[in-house]
């Protein structure tokens, strides 16, 4: 090749050399800062992560795929069979709440104070608190009520009421005021027992309680995943 | 010839041999300049086959283009551009650019010689 030669003395060679080895340098300093950067401990552990998601994603649709081989056996099930057991259990469905139900009953609303605060009144004084609403579900339920729904959330066994910031979490959801307590149960009974009680009457002062007894009231039912992990059943 | 494949291998060597590895932080602006510079590297192969290949240009096209490239890509960091693939782009065209010529070059140097080979023959 002509064009190498060109142009120079053996100076000019040698800078050539040198410039190449520069860039020599470079590439082989470059593939091995990479090859380390793909060895970080944070791209491997993204590497970690998608496996997991994917192995996960895997295992929901081998176990969607049970459940419809399950429920497609259930459906198959010969109706003598079926059908005492399926009495038992609806038996036991509206025993546990797990099924909408209706009657006469009481519906309270608590709604956080619309009034002006008073001056020097502290704010916490306007909001309804979940003592509240654990109160009232209490004084229905010793009253007689026999289903009990609270902002469409069932009140089953294992419900919980407790407080969330500005919000009140049941059964592991957030709700924000009017808190709107039903229950199914002897109106008049439950009208008086919301009327006697003392604390009831002062909360009043501070937020706003209302109710009023309804002839036909429907309560929803529980709808959450009901899973005993710790409580098994007790032999008697 | 010889010196461009004994420096390149020499450099390749050495910068394995080396004990420490550039800090992460140039990653970016390294393999820019790299990249300037393979597309000088073939920019003067291409030359070298049109028999225009001049050290001087580049030496220097080499060094100005890694450095510059490198350079602008700080500074778009900086100003929040990423001129980082402004760079990739340009260079990494040229460099296929570059690929298509030599072909053509050494493909048509070979027909050439075929064509002589064969005259001589007759």
């Amino acid at each position: 090749m002509v064009g190498w030669t060109m142009g120079g003395s053996w100076r000019w060679s040698l800078v050539l050399g040198v410039v190449c080895m520069v860039l020599g340098m470079g590439l082989s300093q470059q593939i091995r800062l990479v090859s380390r950067l793909n060895n970080t401990t944070r791209v491997q552990q993204g590497r970690i992560l998608t496996f997991l998601v994917t192995r996960t994603v895997e295992q929901n649709q081998t176990l969607k795929n049970q459940i419809d081989n399950l429920l497609d056996r259930v459906n198959n099930l010969p109706s003598s069979a079926v059908a005492p057991m399926a009495e038992k259990l609806a038996v036991a469905k509206r025993m546990a709440g797990l099924t909408p139900v209706e009657g006469p009953g009481v519906e309270v609303t608590l709604h956080d104070a619309a009034k002006p605060s008073y001056p020097g009144e502290p704010p916490v004084y306007q909001l309804v608190h979940d003592q509240y609403v654990l109160h009232v579900v209490a004084l229905l339920s010793a009253a007689g009520a026999t289903a009990i729904s609270i902002n469409g959330q069932r009140y089953v066994s294992t419900t919980s009421i407790f407080c969330a910031g500005p919000t009140i979490r049941i059964n592991g959801i957030n709700y924000g005021s009017p808190y709107v307590v039903r229950a199914v149960g002897p109106p008049q009974a439950l009208l008086t027992a919301l009327s006697d009680d003392p604390d009831v009457q002062g909360w009043s002062q501070l937020v706003s309680i209302s109710y009023r007894a309804e002839s036909r009231l429907k309560v929803i039912g529980y709808r959450g995943q009901v899973q005993f992990n710790d409580a098994r059943p007790a032999k008697i | 010839m010889w010196i461009v494949v004994v420096g390149l291998v020499a450099g390749i060597v050495l910068g394995l041999a080396f004990p420490i590895i550039v800090p992460l932080a140039f990653a970016q602006y390294l393999s820019i300049a790299l990249l300037a510079a393979l597309d000088t590297v073939f920019g003067g192969a291409r030359a070298g086959l049109e028999g225009k290949f001049v050290p001087v240009t580049f030496v220097s096209g080499l060094l100005t283009n890694a450095v510059l490239a490198g350079l602008l890509t700080y500074l778009g960091n900086k100003l929040g551009v990423p001129l980082y693939y402004a760079a990739l782009f340009a260079f990494g065209y040229r460099i296929f650019q570059n690929l298509g010529t030599i072909r053509h070059l050494l493909v048509d140097r070979w027909i050439k010689s075929r064509s002589k080979l064969h005259q001589s023959s007759l």
